[in-house]
């Protein structure tokens, strides 16, 4: 039989802030952070969808909108979504660098490299 | 010391009733952001109220679309669109494919503070989303093309004043465009619209408008097929009256894909359809809404042409330095235009530097276009559908120092209506709806194409990108389309061909599989050599694709796989 919880997929938890709009991610300490390096990764989507019900109590006091879950993977160490919407999403456009989250002081690394 | 003293250019200036509409639907968004801020309202009832006034959420941040009617700004306006970049945003805005200004990276809580600073200057975010009537664009050349009929723009503006908040049409199926074009060539894609208006004269020399309908591109892209030849300007109301209606009441509501008008035309048929809409014309009252003599002539007051000099058609200077200097003789012939007045000439500034990325505006780049605004083209700018902004009103004698300016700000490349002037959608790189990157590609293509003798050497070919089946880029209609897709989270690129937006319009017919972003450049250069190899004396790429049709292409493009 298959180790249920070795091969199950990570998340994070994501949203958009109300105020500002940008992109958001839930850290461990319950807070909300800009870049995707300080998501807390959930380990199997059924730990996902716990803390995303816990998260979704921000959206009712209108700190965040749309939360949601995001498939991530480790790459060289750095969580990234799998998907390459939610990557751009979390690290900025692709065509100027200086948009780019990095840029911002959000995220160590690099553009989406697809 | 010298003041400088900034033209007011001839175009609508609100009036009472303007100032105070306006003014009084930023002091409710306000109201309602605060309400939203405070917890009172939630997103699902704030979104429809937000939308209504141009603010969109994109996948980055707030993205706010700003109204630029019908393509006409003065210099004062865009010298307040750069201050909102600088100040709101991160430096910069983006032209889009209908003649506005998208700025990405907003605020919710300034978002009322940025309405404030455009209703100074005459400006709003209302009806630039929702399903409502949108701005109405038209020829970015009105008023100055020396090949239209009449400026079209005194009817844009009464369809403006007749469709803003309408309350019968306020809550339509879907969004609804309006294009309309003074000029038997026709540069406002009046064909790939909701409503089409194409002017013509009758053989007293009266105007009349040819009405067509059902045009649009998204996913079911169509043609606009003509349902009135020839329509008295005076019955323009009361008959755009009867085409809403017909669409408001028996339009689909049931599925937003079938809701717009075309699928209406498409599924009644063209006969049918326009004979519902002559049967309403006919029994509606018409006193009401009939276009009033006075009150066009009023409107078209606002646009009477500057105060234009005399001025001698043949500038010796001008012919000197085409002789003498190849870039400037590109730029000559590819971004300049000719003017209804001799002396003068349209000069369009390219905002597609190769490698670039189209349509983006610096606030710096702003600020300079409306200062060669001020000194060359009596304070007037417009913005094209192709995602540049014209100055159309250029004294030929002083093309040299405005090309020479235009140079120092990235905005001289000669490519308008070349193959490195793209029109492109933001994309995956900002659009929350997109399924793939577009800019990318088009930076991707403007660079492999960056020698400007190759573009000259290509001739007029419009390649247009698509990052979804929305079709914000006009892919349908590009004579090079691309469309990127999601194919299992990796982008593809289908190419399609033979697509126009002019008076000939067409649909462009998809040529066969997609590629991958890596190979879509290679694809894209394939298909221009293998025109360049058939194509005869003096043919354009669509005229050599309407003569041969794909085959050539294809054969190009995959008889090795």
């Amino acid at each position: 039989m298959n180790d249920v919880t070795e091969d199950c997929s990570e998340y994070v938890v994501t949203a958009n802030e109300v105020l500002s709009g940008d992109t958001v991610f839930r850290a461990s300490d319950d807070t909300w952070v800009r870049g995707i390096d300080g998501a807390a990764v959930l380990k199997c989507e059924d730990t996902g969808f716990v803390a995303l019900g816990e998260a979704q109590k921000d959206e009712h006091a209108n700190i965040v909108m749309g939360a949601y879950l995001v498939e991530v993977s480790r790459e060289s160490g750095a969580v990234r979504p799998v998907h390459i919407r939610e990557r751009i999403r979390a690290l900025g456009p692709t065509v100027r660098a200086d948009l780019a989250q990095v840029a911002q002081g959000f995220s160590t690394s690099e553009v989406v490299d697809q | 010391m010298n003041v400088h003293v900034t033209p007011e250019p001839n175009m609508y200036r609100y009036d009472e009733f303007d100032r105070k509409f306006v003014d009084a639907r930023v002091a409710q968004f306000r109201d309602q952001v605060a309400r939203r801020l405070d917890g009172t309202i939630t997103e699902d009832e704030f979104k429809p109220m937000r939308l209504m006034n141009g603010l969109y959420h994109q996948l980055h941040a707030y993205m706010l679309r700003v109204a630029v009617p019908y393509g006409t700004m003065s210099s004062r306006q865009l010298n307040v669109l750069a201050d909102i970049a600088d100040r709101y945003d991160r430096g910069y805005g983006h032209w889009t494919t209908r003649q506005n200004i998208q700025y990405n990276w907003i605020r919710l809580e300034e978002t009322a503070d940025i309405l404030d600073a455009l209703a100074d200057v005459e400006m709003h975010a209302i009806q630039t989303s929702g399903n409502c009537i949108r701005n109405t664009t038209t020829d970015a050349y009105a008023g100055a093309a020396a090949d239209e009929l009449a400026d079209p723009r005194p009817v844009c503006e009464l369809i403006r004043q007749w469709s803003s908040l309408h309350p019968e049409f306020t809550y339509l199926p879907r969004k609804f465009k309006i294009a309309v074009t003074g000029s038997p060539n026709d540069r406002a894609a009046v064909r790939v619209h909701d409503i089409g208006l194409r002017m013509h004269l009758n053989e007293k020399g009266e105007r009349g408008w040819e009405v067509l309908v059902g045009g649009g591109q998204g996913r079911t892209p169509m043609i606009a097929v003509t349902v009135r030849d020839w329509l008295a300007e005076a019955d323009l109301l009361p008959y755009l009256t009867a085409v809403m209606r017909v669409y408001n009441l028996i339009g689909r509501r049931d599925n937003k894909y079938k809701a717009r008008i075309k699928i209406l035309v498409h599924e009644m048929g063209a006969e049918a359809f326009s004979a519902a809409v002559e049967k309403e014309f006919a029994e509606a009252p018409k006193e009401t809404i009939e276009v009033d003599a006075r009150e066009l002539h009023r409107i078209s007051s606002y646009f009477a042409p500057p105060a234009w000099e005399t001025l001698p058609a043949f500038v010796p200077e001008i012919e000197e330095k085409k002789l003498a200097d190849r870039g400037f003789r590109q730029w000559l012939s590819a971004n300049t235009a000719a003017h209804k007045v001799p002396g003068y000439t349209i000069v369009n500034a390219s905002f597609k530097p190769a490698g670039g990325i189209p349509g983006d505006a610096t606030s710096e780049q702003m600020r300079a276009v409306a200062k060669l605004a001020d000194e060359y083209s009596f304070g007037e700018v417009r913005v094209t559908h192709a995602q540049n902004l014209t100055l159309p009103h250029v004294r030929t004698s002083d093309l040299i120092e405005v090309w020479e300016k235009l140079k120092e700000q990235d905005l001289a490349e000669a490519n308008i209506g070349l193959i490195g002037d793209i029109i492109s959608c933001p994309g995956l790189d900002y659009c929350a709806l997109a399924t793939a990157r577009s800019i990318p590609v088009a930076q991707e293509i403007s660079t492999r194409f960056a020698d400007i003798k190759r573009q000259h050497d290509v001739g007029p070919l419009k390649l247009n990108i698509s990052g979804c089946i929305n079709a914000c880029g006009h892919h349908h209609v590009g004579h090079i389309g691309i469309l990127g897709v999601d194919k299992k989270g990796k982008e593809f690129y289908q190419i399609t061909l033979g697509g126009s937006s002019a008076e000939n319009a067409s649909i462009g017919k998809i040529l066969g599989p997609g590629f991958g972003a890596e190979e879509i450049t290679d694809a894209v250069e394939t298909v221009v050599d293998t025109y360049l190899n058939v194509r005869e004396q003096g043919e354009e790429f669509l005229q050599t694709y309407r003569r041969l049709g794909a085959a050539p292409f294809k054969e190009a493009l995959y008889a090795g796989n």
